[in-house]
C-alpha cells in the first residue's frame, strides 16, 4: 500500500454495485428474503453497496424495512426504471465499480445491460425462479434467489 | 460549449403538441456547438415522421419498447462522459428529472423546451432554462 502511495497511487477497493428494482421485486406475493439475497451474494462478489429503488406508492414501513436490510433506499416520483437506469450510468463512470448487479424481472433493463457491457464492466441478474431468458441469456453471470 | 438535444419523439411529435423542430435546433444553436441532436422513435412511428426528421439532420433511434429508458441512458451518458456542457431536453415527461437534477450537480446547464401544453411542472422548476416553442 505505501509503495503504492509513493507512485502516487491511492490503493481503492473495487467491486460491484447491486440495483434493485422495487415495485417489480418488492411484492407480498413473491416474498422474497431481501437479507439472504444480499448476504448470498456478499459471500460471491465484493458489494460496495446496495440500493433500492422505490416508487411513491411505498409505506413508510417498507422504506425502513429495506433499511434495515442493509440497502440504501431511493424512493422516486417519477418512473422508477428510468431513475435506476440512471443511477446505473453513473456508476459505470465510477472506477471503483467492477461491475454492476440488477435485480430485476424487466425486459426493459436490456438496454442498461448492453450500456453496461459496452463499458467492459461486469454484469449480474438476480432474479426470481421465473426469470425472463432474455435477461438470463444476456448477462454475464445470472443468479437466482429462492 | 458543446449542446447535446434530446427529442422523445412519442412525447412530443404528435398532431396535438405541434413542434417545430426547425426553431427547437436553432434555438440550442444559440447556446452552442450541437453535438448530439438525436430523436428517440417507438415502432409505431410512421414513415413521413420518420423521414421529416433525418431532413432535419436529426439522429434517429427506434426502439422496440418504451423510448424513456433508452433515452435516458444516452442523456446521461452524455452527461456523466462531460461530453456536453449543455443538456437540452425535448420533453413534457417528469420521468426525466433525476437527469436533470444529476445533470445540474455536474455543473451542466440544463434547458427543457415544451410547447406548454401538459408540460410537467417538477421539470419546468428544476430546469435552468425553460423554453416554450409554438
Amino acid at each position: 500500500m505505501d509503495i503504492l502511495r509513493l507512485f502516487g497511487i491511492k490503493p481503492r477497493i473495487k467491486g460491484i454495485a447491486f440495483f434493485v428494482n422495487g415495485p417489480d421485486i418488492l411484492s407480498h406475493k413473491k416474498n422474497i428474503d431481501m437479507q439472504k439475497t444480499l448476504k448470498t451474494l456478499k459471500t460471491k462478489y465484493n458489494i460496495r453497496f446496495a440500493k433500492v429503488y422505490l416508487d411513491q406508492f411505498a409505506s413508510d414501513k417498507l422504506i425502513e424495512a429495506v433499511n434495515n436490510q442493509g440497502y440504501e433506499s431511493d424512493v422516486c416520483i417519477s418512473d422508477v426504471n428510468v431513475a435506476m437506469s440512471i443511477g446505473i450510468m453513473e456508476q459505470l463512470y465510477n472506477p471503483n465499480i467492477e461491475g454492476i448487479a440488477i435485480m430485476t424481472n424487466n425486459p426493459l433493463f436490456l438496454n442498461v445491460i448492453s450500456k453496461v457491457k459496452e463499458h467492459n464492466k461486469k454484469i449480474i441478474i438476480v432474479g426470481e425462479k421465473n426469470l425472463l431468458d432474455e435477461l438470463k441469456n444476456n448477462a454475464d453471470e445470472y443468479f437466482v434467489v429462492k | 460549449m458543446n449542446v447535446g438535444l434530446f427529442i422523445d419523439g412519442p412525447n412530443m411529435m404528435r398532431k396535438d403538441v405541434h413542434v417545430n423542430i426547425h426553431k427547437v435546433i436553432e434555438k440550442c444553436k444559440e447556446h452552442g456547438d450541437l453535438v448530439i441532436h438525436k430523436i428517440y422513435l417507438n415502432k409505431h412511428a410512421k414513415e413521413g415522421l420518420i423521414n421529416a426528421m433525418k431532413n432535419e439532420g436529426l439522429e434517429i433511434q427506434i426502439t422496440p419498447y418504451d423510448v424513456d429508458i433508452p433515452m435516458a441512458l444516452e442523456a446521461s451518458e452524455a452527461v456523466f462522459s462531460d461530453k456536453i456542457d449543455v443538456l437540452v431536453l425535448l420533453t413534457r415527461d417528469t420521468d426525466y428529472l433525476p437527469l436533470l437534477v444529476k445533470a445540474k450537480t455536474r455543473g451542466i446547464m440544463t434547458i427543457v423546451i415544451g410547447t406548454g401544453l401538459g408540460f410537467s411542472v417538477a421539470l419546468k422548476h428544476t430546469a435552468d432554462k425553460v423554453i416554450f416553442i409554438k
